[in-house]
C-alpha cells in the first residue's frame, strides 16, 4: 500500500471526528473543512515522521491543533473591532448612546423565540472568526482559559479583553437588530 | 485610584475568568457603588453570559460530519 493509500484511508477513518473537533470550536463550516484539508495535506507531506509512537488519530490532533493556532495567529482583527470608540468616549466613560440597559434574557422565553436566536446568531457570525471561538471556548467547552489561549495563540489578559469586546460588540448589534424593531 | 467605565467593565470580564487582586476587586466595587451605568452593565454582562450559554447549549446537541465530496476532495489534494 502507498503513503496515498495509507493517507486517505485516514481520511475514511478521522476526517468526521476532526471535522466535528474544528467546527466545535469555530463554529464555521467552511473554514473547518479547510483546516481539515490542510491537516490530511500537511499529514501527506510528512508521513515519513510519522513514526507509530502515537496512534495516526493523536498525531492528526496535534496536526490540526497547529493548523489552527497558525489560522488565529495570523488572523488581523479590523480596526472597528479593535477600536471602542463607539461605545466609550476619550474619558473612557459610557458613550450617551450607548448606555447599558438591561434584556431580560433570565426571561426564558426571549431565548426560546427563533426570532431572537436567528437574531443573536448572525450577530455572533459577524464578530470576527478569533473572537468567534474565544467566545465558543468560554461558554460551549468547560475548557481552562489557559487551554483556550493556547488554542487560540493569544495572552491570558488578551482573551479577557476579546470576551469583553465580544460581549460590548453583540450587545450593540442585538439593541440595533432586535430590540429597536 | 478611580478606574474608568471602560476599565470597570474590563475587570467585571476579567474576574470571570482570572479574578481580580485585592486592589483590583476594591477599584471595581467602588466604581460599581458610584456608578449606576457600570452596575447596569454588570447585570447586563451576566445577562449575555446566560444567554450566550443557553445559546450554543441548543446548539451542541448537532452532529455534524464532513460530507462524502469534501472527503473525496481531500483524497485528491493528496494527489497533488
Ligand atoms: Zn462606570
Amino acid at each position: 500500500m502507498d503513503t496515498v493509500d495509507n493517507v486517505s484511508e485516514w481520511v475514511n477513518d478521522y476526517s468526521d471526528e476532526l471535522f466535528a473537533w474544528a467546527l466545535k470550536r469555530t463554529q464555521n463550516v467552511h473554514l473547518s473543512e479547510d483546516l481539515v484539508q490542510d491537516t490530511f495535506v500537511a499529514a501527506y507531506q510528512s508521513v515519513e515522521r510519522y513514526k507509530g509512537e502515537s496512534s495516526p488519530k493523536t498525531w492528526l490532533h496535534s496536526i490540526l491543533k497547529h493548523k489552527m493556532m497558525d489560522h488565529f495567529r495570523k488572523e488581523k482583527v479590523k480596526e472597528k473591532y479593535e477600536n471602542q470608540s463607539a461605545f466609550f468616549q476619550k474619558n473612557e466613560s459610557w458613550d450617551k448612546h450607548n448606555n447599558p440597559t438591561l434584556w431580560s434574557t433570565m426571561d426564558v422565553t426571549l431565548l426560546d423565540n427563533p426570532g431572537f436566536n436567528e437574531a443573536f446568531a448572525s450577530c455572533l457570525e459577524k464578530l470576527p472568526q478569533k473572537w468567534k471561538t474565544a467566545v465558543v471556548g468560554k461558554y460551549l467547552t468547560d475548557k481552562k482559559a489557559d487551554d483556550i489561549c493556547k488554542e487560540l495563540s493569544i495572552t491570558t489578559s488578551n482573551y479577557w479583553q476579546i470576551v469583553h469586546r465580544a460581549k460590548l460588540n453583540l450587545r450593540n448589534c442585538i439593541e440595533l437588530n432586535w430590540f429597536q424593531d | 485610584m478611580l478606574i474608568s467605565c471602560k476599565k470597570a467593565t474590563e475587570f467585571i470580564e476579567k474576574k470571570d475568568i482570572f479574578g481580580l487582586t485585592k486592589k483590583e476587586q476594591f477599584q471595581l466595587d467602588l466604581h460599581v457603588f458610584l456608578c449606576a451605568k457600570c452596575r447596569k452593565y454588570q447585570r447586563l454582562s451576566e445577562e449575555l453570559d446566560h444567554t450566550l450559554r443557553h445559546f450554543f447549549m441548543n446548539k451542541s446537541d448537532e452532529e455534524l460530519t464532513l460530507s462524502e465530496e469534501k472527503k473525496e476532495k481531500i483524497k485528491d489534494a493528496l494527489k497533488k
